[in-house]
């Protein structure tokens, strides 16, 4: 289950607003090649491997991935 | 830096390639498994550098790192704590059996514990489930972390 935390992973300090920068951002989050597809990805290829440390990697890996929005 | 021994042209035979010291199978991509209770960076360090690990600090990460310095606060000390948790968490997925490194592990995750309830004293519920009975539903109150002070 998803839990949040209202915090960030690593810090951030915004200075300044870049509207083309921020686009290429959120692309890089949740676009086509974004790390929210990889997240999903690495969830749903646990279903099928069948090695215990492999299960709990990809589920690791993918939880983490998700906490992009640690960048939330 | 010592260069590693040369495998002499073409005495790998055809299905096989040279990498440095020895022949390997063509096509095959590998992935050296990292050794038991590898050296680590202190949790500061770890999250500054991207890894705990030395070994796995890559040399494009030098550009970032000079650029960031990271402030001591409650919330980055609470961050870099985490970090390495989540570090040792998918280092231990494929080295369960070192015992050091999960000891380690479980005294980190002992500390964030009482580090999370330091932070949530002086900033307020880390989740929307932390009781907050003297200040109320105090979940709702700004700033949010990606508010202008939310992380600092």
């Amino acid at each position: 289950m998803f839990v949040y935390e209202k915090k960030l992973q690593y810090p951030v300090k915004v200075k300044n607003t870049n509207p083309k920068l921020a686009a290429a951002i959120i692309s890089q989050y949740g676009g086509p090649d974004g790390e929210l597809g990889a997240s999903l990805r690495y969830l749903s290829q646990r279903y099928s491997m069948p090695y215990a440390e492999l299960k709990g990697l990809l589920t690791d890996i993918g939880t983490e991935e998700s906490d992009q929005s640690g960048y939330q | 830096m010592e260069r590693p021994n040369q495998t002499p042209a073409g005495s790998c035979g055809a299905g096989m390639g040279t990498l440095p010291g020895s022949c390997a199978p063509l096509a095959f991509p590998y992935i050296p498994m990292q050794e038991q209770n590898p050296p680590r960076f202190s949790r500061a360090e770890a999250l500054q550098a991207g890894t705990l690990f030395p070994g796995l600090d890559l040399p494009f990460k030098a550009a970032i790192q000079a650029k960031t310095k990271l402030t001591n606060t409650a919330l980055v000390e609470l961050m870099a704590l985490d970090f390495a948790i989540k570090e040792l968490n998918l280092y231990l997925d494929t080295h369960a059996n070192d015992q050091e490194v999960l000891q380690l592990y479980w005294s980190y995750i002992k500390l964030a514990k009482e580090g999370r309830e330091k932070y949530e004293k002086m900033y307020g519920p880390l989740t929307s489930t932390d009781l907050t009975p003297e200040d109320g539903y105090a979940w709702l109150k700004d700033p949010w972390p990606w508010d202008v002070g939310g992380n600092d």
